[in-house]
């Protein structure tokens, strides 16, 4: 049992003594959900602050307050906060949650725990998109954001098309999104072979990050994000049946095949939605669920909302990290994240005994 | 009662059963059974409507299957599949499942849902699971849970495939006996079993394939007597009374 888990719950809980203690909170109880919840959303409140707050200029809290109240775009502090802090932050805050629950959908609609956005090709369809947009039209490389989420989009398409085809089972979708993803690889190598020129833009895309993002980057993104997390968690209760199985699912009356495509839609607009600015940090999408589960368990009703809300914190931190570990200089997150997510996603794994539950 | 009219089923263009012809009578137990291979459970996917046949009619009470939404069929006919992705869910949880198609748009259980979750749990003696994850219970335990989502589910006609596999003796008979109170309840049950013995002897009727058709649908004791059972599995079979109340059992052995 891990530290956040002691801290909420105790050990050997049951129904009875959760009636004669009001005051004990229970795993998986209503009220333990909210507390986790509560908790998460503190963090991110603070972290936001903090993001805000810190980089290679210090901003105090109090200046912050008083700078956004004036709205003196000559004061050098509000310009900082409107143009650089805040949108980085919301960035950061949309690509953590979005990635999340993404890799929620696909974990689950999937059964597969190695599930995420690059499994069903988002990944290398997104990748397509920028790299084509940078051999072939560079005077137009504001378009990277829209098509990095029209290739993503494109991609998944192509690859339930090709598994509807086989019956659209779990590893029909799978299998598929491993061939399109390597086809469209192929595709992207030969462009980069052909124009050495792109492969700035492609290192850029693959390792991702958050330095120079615009408000304006954001907002179309950010409202498909927000409009999607919203659709997925009313969906989650139909998440839960399909996650028993084909035939099971089918015979308590889920029209299996069009929730799936629902879903993986979902995923993709999710995943390519946050790839459209900040790049390849994906990594997020497969570690986040896995460690929400820890804390909450398998019901997508309460999965989605609290991966939503640690994957924006993690995602938040590891940006607010990126900037201040050897400022001057910033990292990429992408390196952070999985720097900080590998080895701690190792610990899980063998502390967790999640082997168990894969078997 | 749910009735087959000339129905041909298959994968793949391939005819798996062809032109049967067969109705499952309200409030009984039906058994079909047959070699490896034959049908059964192409049989009971294609009845269950989970598997679109090539040609033929299945009704119940007269209705065509095709007229029903997927929903409305869902509070008609359960089906248990014989091979389950086990989720990572607590028992009651995954008893609650059952209730899907009867939730509204919210998704939200109702308390008549509650009740009927909590006297599914409590008929398949389940209380002391209910909290537990479906994971950690054993192979009997687990079907047990199955079987009171399908109680859950609040339908008329059951279909179990192979409802008693890689369980131990003392389980597989206790779930035998659960399809017999579920009979009780005036549920018509058609399960795949590979017990013959079982299957005679739990069973109101019992449906012999062979090859995608049906050799003899009759009562147990008359699909012993033609000896159909001897010639298609090539055994010998014997029928014995066993215990105070001499139940009827059968042994087969090789010939």
């Amino acid at each position: 049992m891990n530290i956040l888990q002691k801290f909420f719950t105790q050990k050997n809980s049951g129904r009875m003594k959760q009636k004669s203690n009001p005051f004990i909170i229970h795993k998986n109880s209503k009220s333990y959900n909210i507390t986790v919840i509560a908790f998460l959303t503190i963090i991110l409140i603070m972290g936001v602050f903090m993001s805000i707050s810190i980089g290679s200029t210090k901003i105090p809290l109090s200046d912050i307050v008083s700078a956004l109240k004036q709205g003196d775009q000559t004061l050098n502090a509000y310009r900082i906060i409107k143009f650089v802090r805040i949108p980085r932050t919301v960035a950061a805050v949309l690509a953590g949650c979005a990635f999340s629950v993404s890799g929620v959908i696909l974990q689950s609609v999937l059964n597969n725990s190695l599930a995420s956005p690059s499994v069903i090709g988002v990944n290398s369809g997104a990748g397509l998109f920028t790299v084509l947009i940078a051999a072939f039209f560079p005077t137009c490389f504001s378009l990277t954001t829209i098509a990095a989420f029209t290739g993503a989009i494109i991609a998944v398409l192509v690859v339930y098309f090709i598994a509807h085809k086989t019956g659209a089972s779990r590893m029909g979708i799978v299998l598929s999104g491993v061939a399109v993803s390597s086809f469209i690889g192929a595709i992207t190598d030969t462009i980069l072979t052909l124009k050495p020129d792109t492969i700035i833009a492609r290192t850029a895309f693959l390792i991702g990050g958050f330095s120079g993002i615009t408000m304006d980057k954001l907002t179309f993104a950010g409202i498909l994000i927000i409009a999607t997390i919203i659709i997925a968690m009313t969906l989650s209760y139909d998440m839960n049946i399909l996650a028993l199985g084909e035939e099971t699912s089918k015979s308590l009356g889920l029209r299996v095949v069009a929730y799936r495509f629902t879903f993986l839609i979902l995923a993709a607009v999710l995943a390519g939605s946050a790839i459209s600015f900040a790049g390849l940090i994906g990594f997020v999408g497969l570690i986040i669920p896995h460690v929400s589960r820890l804390f909450v368990g398998y019901d997508n009703r309460i999965l989605i909302p609290v991966s939503a809300l640690l994957g924006s914190v993690f995602t938040l931190l590891c940006d607010l990290l990126a900037r201040v570990l050897f400022a001057p200089y910033e990292i990429p997150v992408g390196i952070i994240l999985s720097f900080l997510g590998g080895p701690f996603f190792i610990y899980l794994l063998i502390k967790g005994k999640r082997g168990q539950l894969y078997d | 009662m749910i009735k087959l009219d000339n129905i041909s089923a298959g994968y793949d263009k391939i005819e798996i059963v062809k032109n049967i012809n067969i109705e499952f009578e309200e409030g009984t137990i039906t058994s079909i059974i047959g070699k490896n291979g034959c049908g059964k459970t192409t049989l009971l996917r294609t009845a269950s409507n989970l598997l679109k046949p090539f040609r033929g009619d299945i009704t119940i009470n007269g209705k065509d299957i095709t007229c029903f939404n997927s929903k409305e069929f869902a509070k008609k006919v359960a089906f248990l599949p014989q091979l389950r992705t086990v989720p990572n869910i607590t028992v009651s949880q995954l008893v609650m499942h059952g209730r899907y198609p009867h939730l509204g748009f919210s998704r939200t259980p109702q308390k008549k849902d509650k009740e009927i979750v909590e006297k599914a749990i409590k008929s398949m003696q389940l209380n002391k699971y209910m909290d537990k994850n479906v994971k950690e219970l054993s192979g009997g335990q687990r079907q047990k849970v199955y079987i009171a989502m399908v109680l859950a589910q609040d339908t008329d006609i059951i279909f179990l495939d192979e409802p008693t596999t890689y369980l131990d003796i003392n389980h597989q008979l206790e779930i035998l006996e659960i399809v017999k109170n579920l009979k009780k309840m005036g549920k018509t049950i058609i399960m795949v079993l590979h017990d013959l013995n079982n299957a005679l002897s739990y069973s109101d009727r019992v449906c012999l394939l062979e090859n995608g058709e049906i050799v003899i649908y009759d009562t147990p004791q008359a699909v012993y007597d033609c000896k159909e059972i001897d010639r298609i599995f090539n055994v010998n079979s014997q029928q014995v009374q066993v215990g105070e109340e001499e139940r009827k059992q059968y042994v087969f052995y090789i010939k």
